[in-house]
């Protein structure tokens, strides 16, 4: 059993493997970008526009039109409409982040013809029944009013306001009379600017090559010119708050969010901010993971990231713990956010973070379906096709020194704000 | 269709091999046939922690979570009440490292008293979590204490109380190492760009010396009789919304009348379009959510309908309203050839998507071997079709009575 006590030699990644998509236009000028086709017998449309909940005139304005573009149009009701899909066993999932709105139709190949037919005839013009608004609001308001009972809630909400301002783009929070005053003359108007078909980008996946192609070109029609990304005027920072509190008489545990603005970062900052978080909380070998969960036991989970914001990304750090351990877990945050500045990794930490982000960046692109989400993310941002293997160069040129100066240039605790909410002590 | 092949170490491991050149990846799953199902009654939630302690390292492995990372990898695992499940994805040419790794902590895990009180804070930490932060977070607890009287069924593998967490001793982990973490009551699939001739020779290396220390488990448990009239508790939740949850026991995942149990869930209230959803969300505003779903599993299934009252409704308009529609449509006033059309559709759609993952083939391939029907696996879409219309009322009427429902009630918790 000596053999044991070896362990194999563990190769490092250093390359990416992956055919990355085509681009076609087509007939109608809409831009088609197509992943390498696997044989699966189902595929996924992704159709992209490059406007969300930043861009709102009002809040929940965004999420609201996108979420009943299929809620029905001038022939069928919603009920009929979702029935089409169901049919054909295909779906018309809708979502809308910060920046872009998404529609994702799911659908068997042998369906395909027939379930993205019924989505461009009935999803073209839809008229947002009044019926149809007014049973969104209810369940959207009780299901706000159940999200505003758990900590982690108000600790997010309450940071990104001390950030960017409760009016800002970024403030992605809404309030139940934001969703009570939604009209649906606002929405068509909204529609009509922003979330037509033919102003989408089409990503498509799965088992999809020339014939389905040919397919969806019959289909399609015109395209409109594609919008640039909606520009943003620069909020005003609110005056700057290190501490929030925030008690909840029935929580059972407090809810910690530290966050920071951070400015447009350039692509090499950009890549340094991702592999600085990955030691800070980005990963399960991280110093905010190892520490405050796997030696102290303090938390069952506490993690750091970059979420884009309109002008930029937010820096911020999650986790939830008991009461008692609430303070010493701030305290412990702060200094392993100091640490990467006086004690910045070396040697095997190093190494081992290397090793870990490239193979799982690697593992990233593995699967069908892996490909559109990442292209998207690259054409919101205005990035070159390259980003992806320039950042496996970054991870394993990155420099000691490097990081140390990164993090205490962006890192510094005293420039984040810390929101505690839930059973304070 | 899921390519594999499957063979025994002479210990009594079963291994399934699954080639997929597409994948860049190696990934290993490994099924231990124990779950919360396995614990004693006060000693709940010792499964699922158990789970945790998986990853303290072992004899010749420092950190598991390093040496994984050191490979580019990354890991997982969960517990329900029946087994506990565990997978490592690797770069392909790192294999190896995820045979050492697996086979070590199945060959000696070291369980010491620093990561089981780490462990214990940190399980402590998730309970509270998921179950005191979330509205509805002891849903589980309630439905199932409700459904079952001494059946190891009534409690989730989260645990039934905290105390019982914080009161594991090493002794009790230990015993449990001993009696359900051995070769012959596992199951490893090896998935991903790899031969099966390599997966042998890698098997053979790292896990054909681990001796079986215990019995492969016999699965076999108290069971309650099935509840013959309406069973009732209500409780408070931190959630504004009250609520009405109702919950009947069902077929077990190999008996077609899973199926068509799933099939008149998902067509009674699985969708915006459903029954329960248009008649009491759209169009007589008494819920703002409703919906019916089947857990199917092993020994057993579970019917679930509920719905979250609007405000000024009532508990038991609301339990009337989510009946008469039950029902109706027990006695086939909804359904038609064509609802059994879509929702055929509906299921082999999503069993389509749930395939493309490498990880969930692996996981099925080693689900099916653990129900010991290993080949079924190619047969899902088949048992799908053979469902008709007749058969899902009448399997939907052999096994929800109205009257025998087991019901919750929920408050909103007033403050103090």
């Amino acid at each position: 059993m000596t053999f044991r006590l070896t362990a194999p030699e563990a190769k490092t990644i250093k390359t990416l493997s992956f055919v990355p998509p085509k681009e076609y236009t087509m007939s109608g000028g809409w831009s088609l970008f197509t992943s390498p086709k696997r044989d699966l017998g189902v595929i996924k449309l992704l159709f992209c526009w490059p406007c969300g909940t930043a861009h709102k005139a009002a809040p929940t304005l965004a999420r609201a039109t996108q979420t009943l573009r299929l809620s029905g149009n001038k022939n069928l009701s919603a009920e009929e409409i979702q029935e089409g899909f169901e049919y054909w066993g295909a779906a018309a999932n809708l979502d809308v982040g910060l920046l872009s709105s998404t529609l994702v139709l799911q659908t068997q190949k042998q369906h395909l013809e027939q379930s993205l037919k019924w989505l461009m005839e009935q999803g073209a013009e839809p008229v947002f029944p009044e019926k149809e608004l007014s049973v969104f609001k209810q369940v959207e308001t009780a299901s706000l009013l159940r999200r505003m009972q758990t900590p982690r809630y108000w600790s997010s909400r309450l940071c990104f306001e001390a950030l960017y301002g409760k009016d800002s783009a970024d403030t992605r929070f809404e309030n139940p009379e934001d969703i009570e005053n939604l009209r649906v003359a606002e929405l068509k108007n909204w529609f009509e600017k922003h979330l037509r078909f033919p102003a989408a980008r089409l990503f498509a996946s799965g088992d999809f090559g020339d014939e389905e192609r040919a397919v969806v070109e019959s289909l399609l029609g015109t395209a409109a010119p594609l919008q640039q990304p909606a520009s943003f005027s620069q909020t005003q920072n609110p005056e700057f708050k290190s501490n929030i509190r925030h008690g909840m008489e029935h929580a059972q545990q407090v809810s910690l969010y530290m966050g920071k603005r951070l400015p447009r970062l350039t692509i090499q900052e950009m890549q340094t901010a991702s592999f600085v978080n990955m030691f800070l909380g980005g990963f399960f070998g991280s110093r905010l993971m190892q520490d405050l969960r796997e030696t102290r036991g303090l938390t069952y989970g506490i993690g750091s990231g970059l979420t884009p914001s309109a002008h930029g990304f937010t820096w911020y750090i999650n986790g939830e713990m008991n009461s008692q351990n609430a303070e010493k877990a701030a305290v412990a945050t702060r200094e392993i956010m100091l640490g990467l500045t006086s004690s910045p990794p070396v040697g095997e930490e190093l190494e081992k973070a290397r090793r870990y982000v490239s193979g799982q960046l690697r593992a990233g692109f593995d699967g069908p379906f892996s490909l559109p989400a990442k292209w998207q993310f690259l054409l919101q941002n205005n990035l070159p096709e390259s980003y992806y293997a320039t950042y496996m160069d970054r991870i394993w040129s990155i420099t000691t020194d490097e990081i140390s100066v990164f993090a205490d240039n962006y890192l510094r605790p005293d420039s984040f704000t810390l929101a505690l909410a839930g059973k304070l002590s | 269709m899921i390519s594999f092949s499957r063979f025994v170490l002479p210990n009594g491991l079963r291994v399934i091999h699954h080639y997929d050149p597409d994948s860049s990846v190696v990934v290993l799953n490994t099924l231990f046939n124990v779950g919360a199902r396995d614990e004693s009654s006060d000693k709940t939630g010792f499964a699922h922690l158990f789970e945790h302690l998986m990853f303290g390292g072992s004899k010749n492995v420092l950190s598991y979570d390093k040496a994984v990372e050191n490979a580019g990898g990354s890991n997982n695992a969960f517990t329900n009440n029946e087994y506990t499940n565990y997978y490592i994805s690797v770069p392909a040419e790192n294999a190896e490292t995820a045979f050492w790794l697996e086979s070590d902590r199945m060959f000696q895990l070291n369980i010491n008293p620093q990561t089981l009180e780490v462990q214990r804070g940190v399980v402590v930490e998730e309970f509270k979590q998921r179950c005191h932060n979330a509205p509805f977070g002891l849903l589980w607890h309630h439905l199932r204490g409700l459904l079952y009287r001494k059946s190891p069924y009534r409690w989730p593998a989260i645990g039934e109380d905290l105390s019982h967490i914080e009161n594991a001793m090493l002794e009790d982990v230990s015993a449990f190492y001993k009696k359900y973490y051995h070769p012959a009551n596992a199951i490893l699939c090896v998935a991903g760009q790899i031969s099966e001739e390599e997966t042998r020779t890698l098997c053979e290396k790292w896990y054909a010396d681990i001796a079986p220390t215990g019995e492969v488990n016999n699965n076999l448990y108290i069971s309650d009789p099935l509840p013959k009239t309406r069973r009732f508790m209500e409780t408070e939740d931190p959630s504004p919304n009250p609520a009405v949850f109702m919950v009947w026991r069902g077929p077990a995942f190999q008996d077609p009348e899973s199926v068509a149990l799933e099939f008149f869930a998902d067509l009674l209230g699985g969708s915006e379009i459903s029954p329960i959803y248009t008649l009491w969300v759209k169009e007589n505003l008494v819920f703002n959510d409703a919906a019916a779903f089947y857990v199917r599993s092993h020994n057993e299934g579970l019917f679930v309908l509920y719905g979250v009252l609007n405000e000024g409704e009532t508990h038991a308009h609301g339990e009337k309203c989510l009946l008469e529609t039950l029902s109706d449509a027990i006695a086939g006033k909804f359904f038609t050839e064509r609802h059994m059309e879509r929702v055929k559709n509906k299921a082999t759609s999503a069993l389509l998507f749930e395939k493309a993952s490498l990880i969930n083939r692996a996981q099925k391939l080693c689900y099916f071997e653990n129900i010991g029907e290993i080949n079924r696996v190619q047969d899902e879409d088949a048992v799908y079709r053979n469902v008709s219309l007749q058969v899902m009322l009448k399997t939907a009427a052999g096994n929800i009575n109205p009257d025998a429902a087991a019901v919750l009630y929920y408050h909103p918790k007033q403050s103090s």
